[in-house]
């Protein structure tokens, strides 16, 4: 019995072989690839949901070819080419894109990636994306790419825009995630487009703060702002807001939006914001909170 | 046995065929899809640097796990149970942690390698001590403190992505997923099949002494094993093998666990043939961990392989498991 498994699993083993170098014999690649790209074609491969947003607001969606797993405002047919820091050189080869853009992850820009990009001819668009002025240079970067009939001057000029952080404006805490509390703190895109809508940022402290209830009530804010991707997180993120033992909670001064376009920092974003403006107004207004 | 172990090269060489052959090709669409066909030349050289380090990782953290099972008596050691993984990961999150904080790349402070190399020696050598200083280094008190360091560590680590304002989570996480690199550098990986064949000499040398090892302390003894040199080495070998992996594909969780129990299970307990036939099951595994993260598109892009051998890994373990029961012979060495 013992010794009969073996032989088993060795024919069964050896079939599986000849099977599949019959399947390869008659499955010879196609050649040459569709996806070939034209001379002055730009075909774009995004490693960065922002990037992809920011180059699908700007008029550019045709031009990308492939994306990362976290790229939703592409159509999910486009093949996942890798992210911040894997790439599939060989879907890449496929698609054969002209430019390649990502956000470098901590550890910089793979080593590995930047030799088969240059053997491959890919122009490498590497900029990290986590303020607006980055927003900004992405779009400076993307309008040297020779691309016509697009809206890149335009959302320069709407970039370039956004005000300054008044020291009166009101004061208000952004939330984007309830369990665990998760604050927009300084230095991150979202700080600096709450100027778009006459609020500032009442938490001073740099990056995405996780805070609890009691330590956000200490910030006394003026406003209570939810931001929610989804229409499910709304009930979260209000309740979460609301259970702040403030002022602003006690006198209904909480705005929950949905609005997953401000969760990426594109350009997408400076609309989303300006849509925002009134809902900020009323809530502010009606309670005689805006100074 | 011969056949045994002809079948185990068969399934290597078999594997690193399928993964030579399978990959991404348009169809007539242009579409990408999954396809079976040799390589072309461009493609020849991902496939066979992932076919390398593949079968370096499958081999270093399947022969660190024999090791350090013999070495602390217990089948369910592993190359992590010693926290060479939690080691690596602290490593590497000081490493981010630095250069979210001074805005350099990782490899202004030595890279994540460098970082994860440290951090795994770390532990080791903490581990060491503490075990010393607890109990004179017996297989429990290695165990444990292996353990509670791991546990130590990684909650280290978890307090740096607390506390760095720009954040290091998504960088962690994805370094803690596991990945086999498709375009290492050739240095790197020269330097990983050495440390592996190296390795699996040593091993293979103690096989005698691994053998008399799983009797107890009294019998070893008396049979001339000299315990502590014995337990030394085994913990700078498994050490240093698990390090050398974890270094280069970050932490690559149920190899070290379940391929020297496949190899028990498929040859034999005697290590002269099992040091051989764990390499080979290691190679296996993450050979075909890789070939399926391939093959399967759930189109989010690759699965990160450690997350392929750990949902493979733990239903083959538990499967190994009820077999050897329903066998009637105990789980052991």
């Amino acid at each position: 019995m013992q010794s009969r498994t073996p032989s088993i699993l060795l024919r069964r083993l050896l079939l599986a072989c000849a099977m599949a170098c019959l399947t390869i014999g008659c499955d010879v690649p196609t050649s040459p690839s569709p996806t070939v790209a034209e001379a002055d074609e730009v075909r774009i491969a995004s490693l960065s949901p922002a990037m992809t947003a920011t180059l699908v607001d700007l008029g550019f969606a045709a031009e990308i070819v492939a994306r990362s797993p976290w790229c939703t405002d592409v159509p999910k047919g486009l093949p996942v080419v890798g992210d911040f820091r894997e790439f599939d050189a060989e879907r890449l080869l496929l698609v054969r894109p002209t430019h390649l853009v990502l956000q470098p992850p901590l550890s910089g820009i793979d080593p590995a990636l930047v030799t088969f990009a240059a053997k491959e001819g890919i122009e490498l668009v590497a900029l990290p994306i986590n303020r607006m002025e980055h927003v900004r240079s992405f779009v400076r970067a993307v309008g040297k790419l020779g691309l016509h009939g697009s809206r890149v001057q335009e959302r320069m000029e709407a970039l370039a825009q956004i005000p300054t952080v008044d020291a009166r404006a009101p004061r208000a805490v952004v939330l984007v995630n309830a369990e665990p509390m998760l604050v927009a703190g300084s230095a991150t895109y979202l700080t600096d487009l709450l100027p778009l809508v006459g609020i500032r940022n009442a938490m001073d402290r740099e990056g995405w703060i996780e805070c609890s209830h009691e330590s956000l009530a200490l910030l006394d804010a003026d406003l209570l702002l939810g931001i929610a991707e989804h229409e499910e997180h709304r009930a979260l993120l209000t309740r979460s807001l609301e259970a702040i033992p403030c002022k602003a909670a006690r006198e209904g001064r909480v705005v929950v939006v949905v609005a997953g376009e401000l969760l990426r920092p594109s350009t997408h974003a400076l609309q989303a914001m300006e849509a925002l403006k009134p809902v900020i107004d009323r809530a502010l207004e009606a309670r005689g909170a805006k100074r | 046995m011969t056949l045994r172990f002809c079948i185990l090269v068969f399934v290597v060489l078999l594997l690193a065929f399928l993964r030579l052959c399978v990959g991404p090709q348009a169809d007539s669409d242009g579409n990408i899809v999954l396809g079976l066909a040799l390589p072309t030349a461009q493609t020849l050289q991902f496939r066979a640097l992932s076919i390398a380090g593949a079968g370096a990782v499958g081999l270093l953290l399947a022969l660190s796990g024999l090791a350090l099972q013999a070495l602390l008596r217990n089948p369910l050691a592993s190359p992590f149970t010693l926290g060479v993984s939690s080691g690596a990961s602290f490593g590497v999150a000081c490493v981010l942690a630095l250069a979210a904080t001074t805005g350099l790349s990782t490899r202004a402070f030595g890279g994540e390698f460098t970082g994860a190399l440290v951090g795994a020696a770390l532990a080791l050598g903490l581990v060491w001590i503490l075990a010393k200083r607890a109990s004179g280094r017996d297989a429990v008190a290695l165990a444990l403190a292996g353990v509670v360091l791991g546990g130590v560590m990684s909650s280290g680590a978890m307090l740096l992505e607390q506390i760095v304002p720009r954040g290091l989570r998504g960088d962690l996480l994805a370094w803690m997923a596991g990945r086999i690199p498709e375009l290492p550098e050739f240095s790197t990986l020269l330097a990983l099949w050495s440390i592996a064949i190296v390795g699996m000499l040593l091993v293979w040398r103690m096989a005698h002494v691994l053998d008399l090892l799983m009797l107890d302390d009294d019998e070893a003894s008396a049979a001339g094993v000299r315990l502590v040199r014995t337990r030394v080495a085994l913990f700078l070998i498994g050490g240093v093998l698990a390090a050398a992996a974890v270094s280069f594909a970050g932490p690559i969780g149920f190899v070290g666990l379940v391929a020297p129990h496949a190899a028990r299970l498929f040859i034999s307990h005697r290590h002269a043939l099992l040091v051989p036939a764990t390499a080979l099951c290691g190679v296996i595994v993450l050979l075909g961990a890789d070939l399926f993260r391939q093959a399967l598109d759930l189109g989010t892009g690759r699965l990160p392989v450690g997350i392929i051998t750990a949902l493979v890994g733990g239903p083959f373990f538990l499967w190994m498991l009820s077999r050897s029961r329903r066998g009637g012979s105990e789980w052991n060495l």
